[in-house]
């Protein structure tokens, strides 16, 4: 019950916020989704951040791989631009929702690679409060 | 008096074989791979030049005909041995030894161009013969073209040696005579024969026949090639994070040992739906290394005992890159050996042409 009533209330908070052109329904819900976890995960949890995402996004770790201390490392300091993996030079389109619309619209791409990518930079899994904290970073730019 | 004794063709002829030979075995014997495309385009033009030479050997002037200098051991004998007591005879076109080495020239010369073919065919999977030629074949006959390559050499440097010897003992410069195309002769020497009216005639029906035969033979379908599509769960999976590599470029077991490893691929973890990766290896496998009769299929069979699963790995590789400077991998279009089509155009298909190489300025 508390579940849908906190859906309901994001759902009616988001419809409330003036949408942007590249706003898609299914991201909307992943945000969503995500907030229920990271409240079910800490009651005191109070939305997500850009600021915090942004931090996400830049900060480097002294104990990952060395090509991959942070999410830049590949995607680039500037999220609109194409990034490239730090490893293998092969191109990666870019992060921003403003620059590519289809990001973070297909949950399982989105665990995949949050699944794939935390461990390797944060030698840990993500929450759901940095993943919709990243997404809404990055749905901002 | 100076007689024209070599036509115009006939000097073009030499010359253009001089510069296509000479370039031949400047990139055959010392360049990169990466001058290799010229290397075949030299090598066809020679082709062509034999091909005019023999029409030209029946139907040509007087002193390019075979019949004017045939092949007679006794004359060429008799010849040397006037050479060694500095008194030979002048002779208008080929004097017998000289002739005698015009065979050998243009026999070894066929030999190089017909080799050539069957080792671009078989090894490249190119040219007319790509339909035909298995790689075995190609790489087995490529013995053969090094070794008349350097037969050719050798002969090219006797060639020029008696041509200046021949030259200072009857006070003669044969060079020049092959350039304008004339040579001193006596007084009343009658000019000799022009070529046949049915030469140019002749040229067309066998230029004809080379351009629909070749045409003809290029339509076959490459032998042990064919164009695949990549399915796009094997795109946007493996392609998401490195190139999505050509099937042909590990052997089966190797791609059964990598999809059967995602979760520590090379470092990362790639792990995917169980259903994704059996399809995904079904998909590898039949058409992995042992399906494809291409060079780098064939190559990279033999892979890396340590490292079976990673192509840069395999001694094939490592020996065709070893002159690739680490600035070359370095630089940020490239960044890794892992990204074929930063340099090969058509990594993609899994040819690997020569041609198809650029290699971008660090």
């Amino acid at each position: 019950m508390k579940t849908t009533t906190l859906l309901a209330a994001t759902a009616a908070l988001l419809a409330a916020t003036p949408l942007p052109a590249w706003a898609d329904p299914a991201r909307d819900a992943l945000l969503a989704d995500y907030a229920v976890q990271a409240k079910a995960a800490d009651p005191a949890f109070g939305g997500f951040s850009a600021a915090r995402g942004q931090s996400l996004y830049a900060t480097k770790h002294a104990d990952a791989a060395p090509e991959t201390p942070a999410c830049q490392a590949c995607h680039g300091e500037d999220p609109r631009q194409p990034g490239q993996n730090a490893k293998t030079g092969k191109v990666i389109e870019p992060m921003a929702v403003s620059a590519n619309a289809k990001r973070f619209t297909v949950k399982d791409d989105v665990e995949k690679w949050f699944g794939r990518n935390c461990k390797a930079v944060l030698s840990r899994d993500c929450t759901p409060a940095e993943k919709g904290d990243y997404i809404t970073f990055l749905s901002a730019r | 008096m100076r007689l024209l004794i070599w036509d115009l063709p006939t000097r073009l002829f030499h010359w253009l074989l001089v510069g296509c030979v000479g370039f031949c075995a400047l990139s055959g014997f010392l360049l990169p791979d990466t001058w290799f495309g010229w290397h075949f385009l030299c090598g066809y033009v020679i082709g062509l030049l034999l091909l005019f030479r023999a029409v030209w050997g029946v139907l040509g002037p007087e002193h390019s005909r075979w019949t004017s200098f045939p092949p007679a051991p006794s004359a060429i004998i008799a010849h040397v041995k006037s050479l060694l007591t500095a008194k030979p005879h002048p002779s208008l076109g080929h004097n017998p030894a000289g002739g005698a080495m015009i065979y050998a020239l243009l026999i070894t010369l066929t030999g190089l161009v017909v080799t050539g073919l069957i080792v671009l065919g078989g090894e490249a999977k190119q040219g007319p013969l790509a339909g035909l030629i298995p790689f075995a074949t190609g790489i087995a006959v490529k013995e053969l073209h090094e070794f008349l390559a350097d037969v050719i050499l050798l002969l090219a440097a006797l060639h020029l040696g008696g041509v200046l010897v021949e030259s200072r003992l009857l006070r003669e410069n044969l060079i020049l005579t092959m350039i304008d195309g004339r040579k001193t002769t006596a007084p009343g020497t009658p000019p000799p024969r022009p070529r046949s009216r049915r030469a140019l005639a002749v040229l067309s029906g066998v230029a004809v026949l080379v351009g629909v035969g070749g045409t003809g033979l290029e339509r076959l379908p490459v032998l042990g090639w064919r164009p695949i599509g990549f399915p796009a769960a094997y795109v946007k999976e493996c392609g998401a994070c490195h190139a999505a590599y050509h099937p042909s470029l590990l052997p089966a077991a190797s791609w059964r040992a990598v999809m059967g490893a995602l979760s520590e691929h090379f470092g990362e973890d790639a792990s995917l739906p169980d259903a994704a990766t059996r399809d995904l290896t079904a998909w590898l496998t039949a058409n992995a290394a042992e399906t494809w009769d291409t060079e780098p299929a064939n190559r990279l069979r033999t892979v890396s005992a340590a490292q079976p699963g990673r192509i840069t790995a395999a001694p094939w590789w490592m020996r065709k890159h070893r002159h690739i400077a680490d600035t070359v991998f370095q630089q940020k279009s490239v960044k890794s050996h892992a990204n074929c089509s930063a340099c090969h155009q058509d990594a993609e298909r899994g040819t690997f042409a020569v041609q198809a190489i650029s290699i971008p300025k660090p």
